[in-house]
């Protein structure tokens, strides 16, 4: 076996040029289908991770889908906001036993600003009820105290008692920022890798204060009241933009959700955050599929062009089969040589493909963060990709039993004189 | 004094009922009404199993109107014995030994008589009964039952056996929250479990 081994690379060697593109595409092929495949099932479970311990989101009514979008992983914008009052009503309600309220829309270089309660980091808890946990500070304490996630702190480089200026929406040129009020960083959070750590976190008193002065989206002309008066304002907040909750009972969810959804007072909803979510995968799914049979038929193509590539050398390589048969070499050992060769270009170019994956992935976590929120694991391969790139490689190999089958028979007919 | 007392009084009854009205009117707020869907809402918790459906009544029934004749009572009657029959409709992981503990039906053109588990003595007494909201628009059937299990770590999966015995129903969208979190399911006649 081992001379066979040695002489199938030898001889792959000698067409290293050809063989070597050949194993090019097929690990392009295999990146876009692992590629694929990665992004669908860690999209999934970043999501799903994120929301894990809150029983329902409240908010405006919208479609539940549109509330989960853009009150938990901010994509999108809100529709309505809801009144501080259907809040504080329903965080008294005797089956709620936590619930945290939100408030977006401001944002800080690129990153968003929650208003919320210190509840926020005592009760939200993501994969498998962890809490959030403080890598350095503490929760703010004061009105004018900032939370920033990990990659805020990370990016910017930020340090305890750093003073922070936030934008008025989204940021970004021609907006406005809240210069006269800057903020002090107060506690920086650990990673998550959720889009916690993509937030700066204020209270909701401070979300008033920055407004104190502006109307109708933009400063007073005039008037401006300076931060050490603000805590004379009645900082109330007047309205919220989503509230999660977390149940005593996680049963009575069902219960919540139809009173919530009946709530006399404003219209809200309460979106079962993992059934939303399921719907959202539901109809992302076809495009999910349609993505995948597309990187299916890319891999077929890749091999079928090696399968054509070692065929049309077997015309060319006739002498060189001839010679082996000469010092004693059977149609077998023939037969042998050339699958051995399949299988190296299918193997070589899967994991090159895997390789080159991983090392695209590392660029684009940070892209795929900024827009969409998704964490990747870049060094992870999920059972199904595996599953995946075992099932390129059978394939591979039994295609290129094709080529093998073709030399067997010609190395028979053609016996030591091949007519060239 | 005393008067004042009485005529208070009169001014409340005048405005309970008023009040009445809005609830009723809140409680049935229009939600999406499509022929053979149904709704199901699965909780799990501990060994205690509680399952909602929503449906049309033209799924369960064919119409959807108080019954009218003796043989419109009758199908009422057939329906309601068949979704009291729980263990005909949903099929429990054997291991889990989960036993039927009550059945709730309620619909807003039904009278409750004709609901119950024995419907059929009660069915007479009621007989003469007002509907309860005789309107002809469109309606639905809420059921709610409610199972104890005995071994609820055993409890994998629950077969929804509707489908058998409603053919009229086509699909049913189910909202799970169990042990392992919420999730959603899409029922229909040749996918009917709901795992987790």
């Amino acid at each position: 076996m081992r001379p066979l081994l040695f002489l199938a690379f030898a001889s792959a060697w000698n067409r290293r040029t050809t063989l070597g593109l050949m194993a090019i595409s097929i690990a392009l092929s295999v990146m876009l289908l692992l590629g694929v495949e990665q992004l669908r099932t860690q999209a999934r479970e970043s999501f799903s991770q994120s929301i894990s311990g809150t029983d329902l989101v409240v908010g405006a009514r919208t479609s539940p889908i549109q509330l989960m979008l853009y009150a938990v992983f901010r994509l999108g914008n809100a529709t309505h906001n809801i009144r501080w009052s259907s809040y504080q009503n329903l965080s008294q309600h005797p089956s709620v036993s936590w619930s945290i309220p939100i408030s977006l829309g401001d944002s800080h270089r690129g990153f968003a600003v929650i208003g919320t309660t210190t509840d926020y980091f005592e009760y939200f808890r993501y994969s498998d009820r962890r809490l959030l946990a403080f890598s350095s500070g503490k929760p703010f304490a004061d009105i004018f105290d900032a939370v920033v996630g990990a990659d805020v702190a990370q990016q910017l480089g930020y340090q305890l008692g750093d003073s922070i200026i936030l934008n008025h929406g989204a940021g970004g040129i021609g907006l406005s920022d809240h210069a006269d009020k800057p903020f002090r960083v107060s506690g920086i959070l650990k990673r998550t890798g959720l889009s916690v750590d993509r937030s700066v976190h204020i209270s909701l008193e401070a979300i008033e204060a920055i407004h104190l002065d502006w109307q109708g989206g933009a400063p007073m002309p005039g008037l401006s009241i300076p931060a050490e008066y603000v805590r004379k304002f009645d900082l109330v907040p007047k309205e919220i933009t989503a509230i999660f909750i977390g149940l005593k009972s996680r049963a009575g969810v069902f219960q919540m959700q139809r009173y919530i959804n009946q709530y006399k007072t404003e219209p809200l909803l309460a979106a079962l955050p993992g059934v939303a979510l399921d719907e959202l995968w539901s109809i992302v799914s076809i495009v999910e599929k349609s993505l995948l049979a597309i990187s299916v038929l890319v891999v077929g193509v890749g091999l079928s062009g090696l399968v054509a590539v070692v065929l049309a050398g077997l015309g060319e390589r006739r002498r060189e089969l001839a010679v082996l048969r000469s010092v004693g070499a059977g149609p077998g050992v023939v037969f042998m040589l050339l699958a051995i060769e399949g299988l190296m270009v299918v193997v070589v170019g899967s994991l090159m493909g895997l390789l080159g994956l991983m090392v695209l992935s590392v660029f684009a976590t940070p892209i795929l963060e900024i827009h969409l929120g998704i964490s990747l694991a870049t060094w992870t391969l999920s059972a199904e990709s595996w599953q995946l790139l075992l099932t390129v490689m059978v394939t591979g190999f039994l295609m290129s039993l094709i080529p093998g089958y073709r030399a067997y028979r010609i190395s028979l007919a053609d016996g030591l004189t091949p007519r060239l | 004094m005393k008067r004042m007392m009485h005529s208070m009084g009169l001014a409340l009854m005048a405005v309970i009922p008023s009040f009445i009205a809005v609830s009723v009117a809140l409680a049935h707020e229009p939600t999406a009404h499509v022929h053979g869907r149904a709704t199901l809402e699965v909780a799990v918790e501990g060994g205690s199993v509680q399952i909602s459906l929503d449906s049309p009544l033209d799924s369960l029934l064919g119409f959807e109107h108080a019954p009218r004749n003796e043989k419109e009572r009758q199908s009422v009657r057939e329906m309601s014995r068949k979704l009291h029959q729980s263990d005909r409709v949903f099929v429990f992981t054997p291991q889990s030994q989960c036993r039927l503990d009550s059945v709730l039906l309620e619909s807003s053109v039904i009278e409750p008589g004709l609901l119950a588990a024995d419907s059929d003595s009660n069915a007479r007494k009621d007989h003469d009964k007002r509907p309860v909201n005789s309107v002809d628009t469109h309606s639905e059937l809420s059921v709610t039952w409610h199972f104890q299990c005995a071994v609820p770590e055993s409890l994998q999966e629950i077969k929804v056996q509707l489908f058998q015995q409603f053919p009229a129903l086509k699909r049913i969208d189910a909202a799970v929250v169990g042990p392992k979190g919420q999730s959603r399911a899409r029922l229909s006649p040749k996918s009917n479990q709901l795992k987790w």
